[in-house]
């Protein structure tokens, strides 16, 4: 999406986008279409920004939220983990904890 | 080399450590998952449940607590209110006479039942606005599921694999004390000490470990829902 000028013969606006894997350049010329079409194209532009800024925050307050719960959540398993093991316990594959035949 | 196993440096020159590092449990943890036996004896040998538990496992909980709430609630009122509704869903969960083990997972599920409580009410939100809940939310709503979950399971699993209980003679009477009575600072609830008088104690008197008979005789003797719990105090085998 650019304004272009070729030959020292004035602003002319073109538009790039993909179509079937190529990139496709439209050609708007120079008059009130070229106008239209850069504003509409340059709208979008914004709404994509304001929409990827929007994303970007929703996910830093989802982080905020979550990241103490999976620390804490990592901190539990652990400690289960090892505390199990040492009272010997064994897991297969994912498995239920099972107690290790010979042990009391 | 990358095979053997991990020991902590202290053990290597025969030195007892004060602790063993997160990294160093971990890297434990996983070669005794896979079958060393050196490694678990190592584990066995330098576990120090107790202090980690008050020294990370407290911390840790105390932390993602207060910034969970931090994130979640914006005024002062409603900090107090989901702290409040942490301390109840956790002590309802943990049970009565909880060992530090079971206080934490019931302490995380506390945790992630609020966190998955919120995904949704965020979600609902949405829909209540005639919008279609973002897809950033909807994956943090499954997540959210599956943490909740997987916490519900751990503590299934930690009230049903109880650690043995601690028997010892006083005066040639044997005497239970369960695990909850070890005070973790920093774990939910006030330790209820539980002191409750066992069969006789062995001829050859000290200390052992309740094995798994005893707690399946425990089990059977639990008064089921409704009747009357005198009928299950007798003494049958």
């Amino acid at each position: 999406m650019s304004w272009e000028q070729r030959n020292g013969r004035g602003e002319y606006y073109t538009s790039s986008h993909r179509e079937n894997g190529r990139i496709v350049r439209e050609y708007y010329g120079k008059g009130e279409l070229a106008r239209l079409a850069a504003d509409v194209d340059a709208l979008a532009v914004q709404t994509r920004l304001v929409e990827r800024e929007g994303r970007a925050l929703e996910r830093a307050q989802i982080a905020a939220i979550e990241d103490p719960v999976i620390i804490f959540g990592e901190a539990v398993d652990l400690a289960v983990t090892c505390e199990l093991l040492v009272a010997g316990y064994h897991r297969h594959d994912r498995g239920p904890w099972r107690r290790r035949r010979g042990t009391r | 080399m990358a095979r053997d196993s991990v020991a902590p440096e202290s053990a290597i020159t025969d030195q007892a450590p004060a602790y063993l590092t997160t990294i160093e449990v971990r890297r434990l943890v996983k070669k005794a998952q896979e079958g060393d036996a050196q490694a678990l004896a190592i584990l066995e040998r330098y576990w120090p449940a107790h202090e980690y538990w008050s020294s990370v496992g407290g911390d840790v909980a105390e932390e993602a607590e207060a910034a969970f709430i931090r994130a979640s609630a914006p005024d002062a009122f409603k900090r107090l209110a989901v702290r409040m509704t942490l301390q109840r869903t956790r002590n309802e969960l943990a049970g009565p006479n909880p060992t530090p083990l079971v206080r934490l997972a019931a302490r995380n599920a506390a945790l992630c039942n609020l966190e998955a409580n919120l995904a949704h009410n965020s979600s609902a939100n949405s829909i209540a606005k005639g919008l279609v809940p973002s897809h950033g939310n909807q994956l943090w709503l499954d997540r959210a599921d599956a943490r909740f979950r997987k916490a519900l399971k751990t503590l299934a699993d930690m009230q049903r694999l109880a650690i043995p209980m601690l028997q010892v003679n006083v005066g040639g009477q044997q005497v239970n004390i369960a695990t909850g009575q070890v005070h973790v600072s920093g774990l939910a609830g006030p330790a209820a000490p539980m002191i409750a008088p066992g069969p006789p104690a062995p001829a050859d008197g000290g200390v052992r470990s309740a094995g798994r008979q005893d707690r399946a005789r425990t089990r059977s003797r639990r008064a089921p829902v409704g009747a009357d719990p005198a009928a299950f105090d007798d003494d049958r085998p």
